[in-house]
């Protein structure tokens, strides 16, 4: 479990979060929301300790990230957007960093691969962007960390491998383990995360389990003109306007529309938290 | 578990490091090598310890603007620092190979056992062995504080500050040489040599072995503590802070 302790974080004079207060449980994949410079990357980065919070804390399962403590990174793996990765077959790569890592499965890693269609026996240099994010986020996910941390990790891939992804993600999945997963592709991990958070504005703006949003709220389209009176949330679409509303006990479940939610969020952040007060 | 320091944690760093410092493991090789060969192809001259001096020295400007060198992006931080070992193993698997493993080659080079004409090789470092040892580990306690002070820039800065340290030593040396009678600084003593100081005298020999062995020691400790000091979280800290995380 990760904990953030009024959290307070600035680059020079430029404040990131004041007085951020989070926790991430075990057992879920997050989906780390917020419009550029809201400082989802700042966030991963606090909590793998490679950034140090002006005040406050981040604690994973009772080590305080700031240190560093190897068995802490031990059990914690990043996946940068953008990563380095040296010039060597993939099975040198495994045979020097899986050491690292006391939970390594080369069962998993095997399965992951196959998964994204690649194999053992491959070069890391020749490798395109997209195959490296793939092989490096197979092995992220045979690391069996407690905490796994992703950065945009659907950038640069292809249509096919973003499905692939998304199932290899979730067959990973167990319940001592959490992925925190930060992007602006939300279609990308739609239906694979269970919990939405969203930063902006120095603080959290929003942190829902989905079950609860669905429970709580609508997400339809309507004709212009027709979008209901009680609507929290109204942008145009296609179909005329999208619009987000309280669920009435009459009311079916909606699917989650995940951008409608975060435009929503961020347009009217209390009217969306009010939904949530009581059914 | 230990979260200081740990064998098999430093073990696996020390397997990390050596397999991504290709080309400094080509240089030291080669530099040995070199060094080496030298008296086979050269008969012996004055010239030659101040010549290996010279380059011995350039091979350390190498070696310290590369102590750092995949800590240069934030894409090569993220993945340094986030490897599962401490600070300690870090800093000092990169130690081992930036420092220990260039002395104990060294070492190695000149022990009569490995070469048959190991008065050559004496001689091919400085007019002393002990000398010679000396003048390399000073040589390298600099590059790995250098190559802490200067991770961020490399080589072009390092050769500019240690040319200008360089030239300001040998300037005091040469100047001071009557004054301090007969007792010269080791890490440019085959160049005092070079330059006509008298070091046939046995006595002056003694003296300037113990004055070596303490400016060694202390220097050693000195550099090696303060490139600790360096290596610190804080300095760390900077290192992220300084690429384009947003």
């Amino acid at each position: 479990m990760v904990t953030i302790n009024n959290l307070q974080f600035s680059y020079g004079s430029h404040e990131v979060f004041s007085n951020l207060n989070l926790t991430f449980d075990e057992g879920k994949i997050y989906g780390l929301l917020g419009m550029n410079g809201a400082g989802k990357s700042t966030l991963l980065y606090l909590m793998s300790g490679l950034l140090f919070a002006k005040q406050g804390s981040v604690d994973f399962n009772g080590h305080n990230m700031s240190r560093r403590s190897p068995s802490a990174l031990a059990d914690l793996f990043i996946v940068p957007e953008e990563f380095d990765l040296p010039a060597m077959t993939f099975e040198r790569y495994i045979k020097l960093n899986a050491p690292f890592y006391p939970n390594f499965s080369q069962e998993t890693l095997e399965r992951c691969l196959h998964g994204f269609d690649m194999s053992m026996d491959m070069n890391l240099e020749r490798l395109s962007m997209g195959q490296k994010k793939k092989a490096f986020v197979c092995f992220a996910l045979a690391c069996n960390t407690g905490l796994l941390l992703m950065d945009e990790p659907t950038n640069g891939l292809d249509i096919p491998s973003k499905s692939q992804f998304r199932k290899v993600v979730a067959e990973c999945m167990t319940d001592n383990r959490t992925i925190i997963i930060s992007t602006h592709q939300v279609r990308d991990v739609e239906n694979l995360i269970d919990n939405i958070t969203i930063v902006g504005n120095r603080q959290l703006l929003f942190d829902m389990p989905v079950a609860q949003i669905c429970d709580h709220l609508t997400f339809a389209d309507c004709k212009l003109g027709q979008q209901p009176e009680d609507a929290i949330y109204t942008q145009p679409s296609a179909m005329g306007c999208a619009v987000v509303c309280k669920r009435t006990a009459d009311d079916n479940e909606t699917p989650l529309d995940i951008e409608l939610l975060f435009n929503a969020v961020l347009a009217n952040t209390e009217s969306v938290k009010q939904a949530f007060a009581v059914k | 578990m230990n979260n200081w320091f740990n064998i098999k944690r430093f073990w696996l760093v020390l397997q990390h490091e050596f397999a991504n410092a290709r080309i400094e493991l080509a240089i030291l090789a080669t530099v040995l090598l070199l060094g080496y060969a030298m008296p086979y192809v050269n008969e012996y001259n004055k010239w030659i310890p101040a010549v290996y001096s010279v380059g011995f020295f350039i091979y350390e400007w190498v070696l310290a603007s590369r102590v750092f060198v995949n800590m240069r992006s934030g894409t090569q931080c993220i993945s340094y620092l986030t490897m599962p070992a401490s600070n300690a193993e870090k800093f000092y698997a990169r130690l081992l190979l930036y420092w220990l493993l260039p002395i104990l080659l060294l070492l190695l080079l000149s022990a009569p056992i490995l070469t048959p004409d190991a008065y050559r090789h004496k001689v091919l470092y400085n007019t002393d062995l002990v000398l010679s040892i000396g003048n390399a580990i000073l040589q390298l306690n600099a590059a790995v504080l250098f190559g802490t002070l200067f991770r961020k820039h490399g080589l072009p800065l390092l050769l500019l500050f240690e040319t200008a340290l360089m030239v300001a030593a040998i300037v005091v040396i040469i100047c001071a040489r009557d004054v301090i009678n007969n007792i010269d600084f080791a890490p440019i003593v085959s160049i005092v040599d070079y330059v006509g100081t008298d070091l046939d005298n046995d006595a002056a020999m003694g003296r300037l072995k113990l004055v070596t062995a303490a400016f060694v020691g202390v220097s050693t400790v000195v550099n090696i503590g303060l490139a600790r000091i360096l290596f610190s979280r804080k300095r760390l800290r900077r290192a992220m802070l300084n690429t384009n995380v947003e």
